[in-house]
Formats: structure tokens, sequence, C-alpha cells
């Protein structure tokens, strides 16, 4: 599987890094299979980087764009990281834990620390938290984090993400080593999380003699070389207690004669070494980098891809410094004028329906006020009340005269507007009058019968009735 | 001499300029919302007619025309007396029946729609066929309104299948315009 499907499309971020005396900068987005190197900076101060990087504007205000993060990176230095075993509950209680321990352990106060907490490993009852913790008002962290960053992120998560995706190694565990002029980071990566760090005093420069950096035989100083040996294996040694079965260090390197003698020094020292080259593959961009470029920005590169993890695993020390003018700015001035926009929309918007309407009735009435249009509705409203007035006699006569009546004869059939419907007739016998009676009464629109009584003919054999009804609204003054 | 505003003017300034708004709006809104209703169903109204000119196929109308289908608009009693008793009896003739003088009666007592209503009066002797014809042919009268009344009386000494002819008395109406009295 790619790797890099990992990572977020359509977002880029700005990390800035100080690396020695120079302090560097990388604008990275994922681009398909590769990671896009957009802009590379460096200068001496991070305000004058941040101008150059277009984090902030000339007059030093911070530039935010939408799809877009600026992340900074914090040293190594001064960060402590402490394990805790705690009962698997909610993040919420965790979290009241693990501040509550750390209290216990911390230097200082929990409100003058950044603290911020993984957890690695977890059974069915327990979990191992990671806790990592910085003090607030250090030198580093003020000058960082006055840019208005949206992330702080540690350097040794950078290195970690530089060695998993820039190096494309796909180990979980590791102990990942990056040498930098004064000072080594070591960071102890268990199931691709770092869960401790250790910074060692010798770096580069101590440990490789300045006049032959460059040359292929015994190239280092072997007081510091001996002294970086044993600091390294005593750190090691603490992280055995975390990876039992680790005694290979990972060495980030460019592939110099410098790195490779410190490896070979490590080697012979009895510990096992790899060494983890960027892949210039995965990288594209406006200027294409060698290995070597890439070593150099190898941790803007990996503050860059942090924020970038669809999983983000780094620790956040100071979320509550990061990001905080656009809440200052948002809490108060976009909410009113979101409500303003909102009314002046609804008043634009009913004005407007208003007008139209206004429009519409003048053109209309213009319209409607002509004297054919008015003849027409002279016309119609006429012929609308005429249908009112005309019952349908021929459905009555209908009613009365169907050929259902057997043996009734009518004699008489009487229609007024306004009156109940009357008819005399004969019936041949009792029972044929009963059967029309009950048709008639069950005919649908017949309303309020009445009948005469029966009169039998002595001279016809027969039986005289008469009847009468309503049907419909024929018989009413106005039918419907 | 400019007068600089505190903040707490502003403010007072501020609210009082939310509250106008909303006191102006209180007053005059319901009393435009009530207008531009009125407008709103004056303007259905005029859709409505209008469609009915552009679109006479209609539900509505198609019963109307099914109803009613020739009319020609009122005219001055006598005038309208004339044209419909013209018409009648070229349509009694037609349908086969006895021509008879048609009894005119000008109601000046009811209105039917602003209308005078005038009653014509047919009395005679006629078969049921015929009559039946007369009742249909009577939509295509233009002056013809409706019904008033209608008696049909058969001999009731005659067998059934001896009538070959009934005594009629039909009242028809039609409608002329109001004149000042």
């Amino acid at each position: 599987m790619d790797q890099l499907s990992e990572l977020k499309m359509g977002l880029s971020v700005t990390a800035m890094a100080r690396q020695g005396r120079e302090i560097r900068s990388v604008e990275l987005r994922r681009r398909g299979r590769s990671l896009e190197l957009l802009r590379l900076e460096q200068a001496d101060t991070w305000f004058a980087l941040a101008k150059r990087a277009k984090v902030i504007d000339e007059s030093g205000i911070r530039i935010r764009a939408s799809h877009h993060l600026a992340v900074v990176g914090l040293d190594s230095v001064g960060v402590v990281f402490y394990r805790m075993t705690l009962p698997k509950v909610g993040v919420q209680e965790t979290n009241a834990m693990v501040r509550m321990q750390a209290e216990t352990r911390l230097p200082l106060g929990v409100d003058q620390m950044g603290l911020d907490w993984k957890t690695i490993d977890s059974s069915t009852s327990e979990c191992v938290a990671t806790v990592a913790a910085m003090r607030k008002n250090s030198p580093g962290v003020t000058e960082a984090v006055s840019l208005e960053p949206d992330h702080a992120i540690l350097e040794a998560d950078a290195l970690v993400k530089m060695w998993q995706w820039g190096c494309r190694q796909k180990a979980t565990d590791a102990i990942v080593m990056s040498c930098h002029s004064h000072h080594t980071v070591l960071c102890c990566v268990c199931d691709h999380q770092l869960i401790q760090a250790s910074v060692l005093d010798a770096g580069l420069s101590d440990m490789v003699l300045s006049d032959t950096v460059f040359e292929a035989m015994s190239p280092l100083n072997s007081g510091p070389v001996d002294q970086f040996i044993r600091d390294l294996k005593g750190v090691m040694q603490q992280y055995r207690e975390n990876i039992p079965d680790c005694s290979t260090v990972t060495l980030l390197t460019d592939g110099s004669d410098a790195l490779d003698a410190i490896a070979q020094a490590v080697t012979e020292a009895g510990l096992a070494v790899i060494k983890a080259l960027p892949d210039e593959s995965m990288f594209s961009g406006h200027s294409k980098l060698g290995v070597t470029d890439l070593y150099a920005w190898r941790v803007p590169i990996g503050l860059a891809l942090c924020p970038l993890a669809e999983k983000p695993t780094h620790y956040e020390l100071f979320k509550d410094l990061c990001g905080k003018q656009e809440k200052k700015n948002t809490s108060m001035v976009r909410p009113i004028a979101a409500c303003v926009a909102a009314v002046v929309a609804v008043c634009i918007m009913t004005g407007a329906l208003y007008a139209v309407d206004v429009m519409r009735h003048k053109k209309l009435t213009e319209l409607t006020s002509a004297p054919e249009v008015a003849q027409f509705q002279t016309e119609k409203a006429y012929q609308n009340m005429v249908s009112k007035q005309r019952a349908d006699v021929l459905e009555l006569i209908n009613v009365v005269t169907s050929k259902e009546h057997k043996g009734i004869i009518l004699d008489k059939f009487t229609y007024k507007k306004g009156q109940p419907l009357k008819i005399d007739g004969r019936a041949d016998k009792p029972p044929s009058w009963y059967s029309f009676d009950k048709t008639m009464t069950n005919t649908k629109g017949v309303s309020q019968p009445k009948r005469d009584n029966l009169v039998p003919d002595e001279k016809t054999k027969k039986v005289k009735f008469g009847m009468s009804f309503h049907y419909k609204t024929y018989t009413r003054k106005v039918t419907q | 001499m400019a007068v600089k505003l505190t903040d707490r003017d502003k403010r007072t300034l501020w609210l009082g300029a939310v509250c106008s708004v909303f006191i102006v709006g209180f007053v005059c809104v319901p009393e435009q919302i009530g207008r531009w209703r009125q407008m709103r169903s004056e303007i259905h109204a005029m859709e409505e007619t209008l469609q009915q000119i552009q679109d006479p196929k209609n539900p509505k109308q198609l019963f109307l025309d099914t109803q009613v289908p020739v009319y020609r608009m009122p005219t001055t009693a006598d005038a309208q007396a004339f044209l419909f008793r013209d018409k009648l009896t070229e349509q009694i003739k037609k349908a086969g029946l006895k021509e008879v003088p048609l009894q005119t009666d000008f109601s000046k007592k009811g209105s039917i729609g602003g209308y005078q209503p005038l009653f014509l009066s047919y009395a005679g002797k006629c078969s049921f066929d015929k009559l039946l014809k007369l009742l249909v042919d009577l939509k295509t009268n233009p002056y013809y309104v409706g019904i008033e009344a209608l008696k049909i009386e058969a001999d009731p000494k005659k067998p059934a299948e001896g009538r070959k002819e009934m005594t009629i008395e039909l009242t028809l109406t039609t409608l002329a315009k109001k004149t000042l009295s």
C-alpha cells in the first residue's frame, strides 16, 4: 500500500525549524504519490524567515489562508518524557489522570508547562500513556509561538516523520538517531509513535575533526566519540524498557563520510546501525533536491509532514498558545459581521421582492384595466351567473321516467324553480309503487321526499300516487 | 471646539440608534406588510384573469362552456324579449311543436345578478319526443337563461300506449338590462 495515502490531500504546510545557527522553512504538500516542495527559505531570525515564507506580512501580521497551515519546530532540548500506567477509561478521564500525575513529577506547575500525552499500549484494563512536557516560557518557545503558528511540534516528532515518510521506512519500532552540529537527537519509536526522545551533547562538529571531515580515513575525534558512545549506550539501556529487543540504531544520514564514520564507530562499539537516507523519488517540486539537500532540510520537512497525516500522532505541547490571535479575532468580530451581513442580505432580498411585486402590480394593473379585459370579465361573470340559473331539467325527466320503474305510469310532472318537483301517476299494484318509492328515495340527489296517500282506482284497478321531492340543487332558486 | 466622545457616549449613541431603528420598524413594518399582502392578492387575482384569457381551456371554463355554450349579453327589455321570442319560435318550429303565441311577462319584482328577468311561456300539446328535442335545442339559444317552470300532463283516462300527445306548459327565462324607472 502506498505510504503517502496516509497523508491529507489539498493541504499545504509551511514548517519552520531551527537547525544550528540558521532557521529553515519549507512549504510542502502532497501531490498524488509524491511530496511537492513548494518553497524553501532560510534566515537568521524567526521573524525574517516568517516574512520570507509568507507566514507574516511586512507589518508583522499573520497571513492566514484556507487549506494552509504554519508549523514551528521546538528544540528537543528541555523536553521531558514520562510513562504512566493508567486504568483504561475515557479520553477526558485519562487527561485528568495524566495531569494529576504529571503535577507530582514535573519540576514546575502544570500551568507553567506545556504537555501532551499519547496512549501507546493498551490491554483490556490498562493503558500506558507517554507524556511529553516542556516549559512554556522558555526563550525558544516564546520566540516560535510569537509567530502565531497553527501548530508547535517537537523536533523529535519531525525526525520520526522524516524517517517514516521521507526515508520510506516501514519498521514499527526503532531508535532513530539524527546528528546535528552540536548535539544528537535520539528518538525512541514504538508502534510508529514517538515515546521518548533524548539529546546527547556531542554533535557532528564535536566528533568530526574539522580539517578531516571530507577525508576517507580516521576523521573522528576519539575523545568526544568515546563519550558519545557511552552516552548512546546509556540512553539505549533506558529505551530497552520500552523496546526490550532493540539493539539497533537507525541513523538518519545523507551518505556523507562524516556520518558514515560515526556509523562505523557505533558499529565497532557493538551496536547495529541501519542507515536511513532520504528517498529522492518521494519528492517533487520547483527545484529538484538531492539527498544531501533533503537531509539538510529534514527537520522542517518532517515538521510539515506531521499535520499532513490523516491520523496525527505528534505531540502538541502548546495547543493553547497556537492560533490564539485567530480565536481572538473570530470570537467577537466575525459573529457580529456575520449577523450584520445576514440582516443586510435579508433586507436586500425583501426590498428586491417588494420592488418586483410593485412592478408586477403596476404592469398587471395596466394590462387588466384595458377595456377588452373588463368586457371579458363581465362576459365571463355573466356566463357563470347563467350557468347557475340553468337547471338540467332533462336530467330530472330522465330520473323520473327511467325504465327501471316497472308497472308505473306517470300522469303529471310539475317543475317550478325554487319548489320541490311534483309527480303524479298510477301503479299496477302496491308493490310496484313501493319499489318505485324505494328507488326514487335511494336515488343520489333526491332529498326531502314526501308522498300522498295511495288511492285505489276502481275503474282501472290501479293505485294512484303522488310524490314530491327536491333533486340536487335543480329545484333551488340558484343551482350549483 | 471638537468634542471627543467617550466609549460610554459611543455606546449610548449606538444603543439609541438601534432602538430608533426598532421603534420605526415596529411602527411601519406591520402597515407595510399589510399593504404588501393586499398587493400580492391583487396580483394573484389579475394573473388569474389574464390566465383565463390566455388559456380558455381550463377545467372550470370547459365546464361553463358545456353548461352555457352560447350566450349574448343582455340588452334592453323590449329588444331582449323580441330577440328571445324570435329565436325560441324558430326552435319550437324546428322541434315540430305547434306554433302558438308566446306569452311575455316583464317581471319588475326580482333581479338576477343585477339584471331584470323576462319570462316567455309556451302552452300547447305535443308528443314527449318533440318536447325533449326542444329542451335539448334550448342550449343553442343565446338569449335563453333557464327554465322557470315545466308542467307535463297526460290524459289519465288513456292508457300509456295511447298517449300520443300531452299538454305542456313551459316557462323560460331570459335576462334584460335594468332600466331606470
